[in-house]
């Protein structure tokens, strides 16, 4: 939801059939409609596309073939013969001997109105199997595919304050195949963005008595238009991933994590001071500056009064 | 599904939108104690949400034309209280005259709510980070109170009496807000938030400078602004520009008791007051 698998999942569609993208429809609303709907999991551990995707590809395999075994008939010509793409149903031997996709959809009809076959509905379903819980001691295999990448940032930092500000922002990781590379670069930059919030903002606190002391997002500050880093560039490497859809892994989550590590490591490398809390707010990193690189807070300070300040008339 | 959490519902209450400002001043008196006004309702509207309030009538004075007028007279700048934050920003006059009102009101909550936010229930919600009144005292501005039994004028520092509270009576209303200044002074505003430009403050300062006359206003630090000028800031037009900001700041530094809260603690708090305020005078007096 939100996130555009549904668009991903039509162009997996539009591309194992041949047919046009306008020619798929996938109804948002009545996908995650478990009235009508097989059920699919939550969109969570950036599995979406993953595993629906999967799931699809299966469903497009068992409706191809039904088609196959129409057109078998039809084409007088053995099953394994039969071949469906490029929005054609055809044989591969005798590729000439071919009808549109679209004939066979509601079983084939001949001219003079008998019909052969029956209304082709594909089914699919997916469900990773060599996955285990977690040991006592933290081992096993909870998660089908990881996808790897790195983030950089280029930031500055108000000494005197502690506040920081980022202003470039770079993040390649290897979604081994992208379906939509514009829906990957947007869950990149929101990934970033959302990882920006953990890293410089979000921090839930509390009283004594452990109440909520901020329960609005007046004070529990989430990033908004102004916090956008100004420039963020996302690329893209496409290393299969040999068990997923056309090659895809997940893509979303993953962006978050590296935004914190850049962040404090860029601080790290411009002032020598160390942060291993999030989130790193003006006042936290004022603070780490003061305990461990006091003389950077004074040489700020000698820059402003000593440098910065021209003389004027002052009346 | 049903909300039922005070965080989603308003108590029930009568809404009135009289048009003059003598019917609000009657409805205000009939139902002394018992009504709210209401001008952008950003404020009034989460109070009631949260039952920190609850008024049986609530009494909109957005009708009311004299309320929204901007002036300039031979005594400055008069500003009607329901002048929303998006107006200060945008009318020549202020932009002009008031820039440090004009850079306050573009810090009041995001673009959207400045449309809504007046700049009399900016400073009436008496909390100590609303941005209207440490702009407003810095330039020494006086407001128009008004009530059935006639009309009032207090310095704007009087205004705010404790977190949340003001020295309003309960049936009376600010009109206006005079500003006595109109040309020849400049001024600043600067703030520190954690993150972009819409959040609660840190620290937000307001310098005005005049002649020999300066003021500096410290506000989100305490329940009260922070009120200083030439004098107790010991001002020395003779010495040099950087001795002068080094020792005020200094002195700002050693006179606020900022308080801890969710925004910030005390001593980080005291610290930005030093630091905005030097930035601040700088700017102010063109030493950049
Ligand atoms: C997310 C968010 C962030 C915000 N951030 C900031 C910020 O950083 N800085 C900032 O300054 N503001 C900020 N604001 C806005 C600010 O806090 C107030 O909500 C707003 O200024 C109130 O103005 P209003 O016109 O809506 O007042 P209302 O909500 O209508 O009224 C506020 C109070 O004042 C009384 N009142 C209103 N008008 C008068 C009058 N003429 N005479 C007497 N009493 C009156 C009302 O009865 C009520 O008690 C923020 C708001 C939000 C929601």
């Amino acid at each position: 939801m939100g996130q555009g698998t549904p668009t991903s999942l039509a162009i997996i569609v539009a591309e194992e059939f041949g047919i046009p993208l306008e020619k798929v429809k996938i109804n948002q609303l009545e996908m995650v409609s478990t009235d009508t709907n097989p059920y699919t999991w939550q969109t969570v551990g950036s599995r979406g596309l993953f595993s629906d995707g999967i799931a699809l590809l299966r469903a497009i395999e068992d409706a191809k073939d039904q088609i196959k075994d129409t057109a078998s008939r039809v084409f007088k010509v053995p099953i394994d013969d039969v071949e469906v793409s490029g929005g054609y149903v055809f044989s591969k031997s005798h590729p000439w001997i071919r009808k549109e996709i679209k004939e066979f959809a509601m079983g084939y009809t001949y001219p003079d109105g008998t019909t052969v076959g029956s209304p082709v509905i594909g089914r699919g379903s997916y469900a990773p199997v060599l996955n285990t819980f977690l040991d006592a001691s933290g081992h096993g295999s909870n998660t089908v595919f990881h996808t790897y990448g790195g983030t950089g940032v280029e930031l500055e930092i108000d000494l005197l304050t502690g506040k920081v500000k980022v202003l470039r922002a770079i993040q390649v990781y290897d979604v081994g195949k992208a379906i939509d590379p514009l829906l990957v670069k947007g869950q990149m930059d929101g990934g970033f963005i959302m990882g920006l919030g953990s890293a410089l903002y979000e921090e839930l606190k509390f009283d004594e008595d452990g109440r909520v002391i901020n329960p609005n997002l007046i004070n529990y500050y989430v990033p908004h238009f102004e916090d956008m880093t100004a420039s963020i560039e996302s690329y893209i490497i496409e290393t299969p991933q040999k068990d997923g859809p056309l090659g895809a892994r997940g893509v979303g989550e993953h962006v978050m994590i590296g935004v914190a590590p850049a962040i404090a490591n860029a601080i790290l490398r411009a002032t020598g001071v160390k942060i291993n809390q999030l989130p790193i707010t003006a006042e936290k990193l004022w603070k780490a500056i003061k305990e461990q690189k006091p003389e950077l807070i004074e040489k700020a300070q000698k820059l402003f009064f000593e440098e910065g300040i021209k003389e004027v008339q002052q009346v | 599904m049903s909300f039922t959490t005070p965080y989603f519902t308003l108590p029930k209450f009568t809404y009135l939108k009289p048009k003059k400002l003598e019917d609000a001043l009657s409805l205000l008196r009939q139902y002394r104690g018992k009504a709210k006004i209401m001008a952008g309702g950003i404020m009034l509207i989460n109070l009631m949400k949260e039952r920190k309030i609850s008024p049986e009538y609530v009494i909109d004075i957005k009708g009311i034309e004299e309320l929204k007028k901007i002036s300039k007279t031979e005594n400055g700048i008069k500003i009607g209280s329901a002048v929303t934050a998006i107006e200060l920003q945008s009318y020549q006059i202020i932009r002009d005259n008031l820039p440090a009102l004009a850079k306050a009101a573009s810090y009041m909550g995001d673009r959207t709510l400045q449309h809504t936010v007046t700049i009399g229930g900016n400073i009436s919600v008496g909390m100590p980070s609303t941005d209207g009144l440490p702009a407003l005292m810095s330039m020494d501005s006086l407001l128009t109170i008004k009530s059935l039994d006639g009309e009032r004028t207090i310095p704007a520092s009087e205004l705010v009496i404790g977190f949340g509270r003001t020295s309003l009576k309960d049936d009376e209303m600010i009109t206006e807000i005079v500003v006595p200044y109109s040309r020849g002074f400049k001024g600043t505003y600067l703030k520190l938030i954690n993150a972009s430009e819409v959040a609660i403050a840190t620290v937000a300062v307001s310098v005005l400078l005049k002649e020999k006359k300066l003021t500096v206003v410290i506000g989100a630090i305490a329940p009260r602004p922070y009120y200083f000028d030439h004098k107790s800031l010991q001002w020395n037009w003779e010495a040099s520009l950087s001795e002068n900001i080094k020792n005020a700041s200094e002195i700002i530094g050693s006179s606020v008791k900022p308080m801890s809260d969710a925004v910030a603690g005390s001593e980080y708090r005291k610290e930005v007051s030093k630091v905005l305020a030097a930035r601040a005078l700088k700017e102010v007096f063109g030493g950049a």
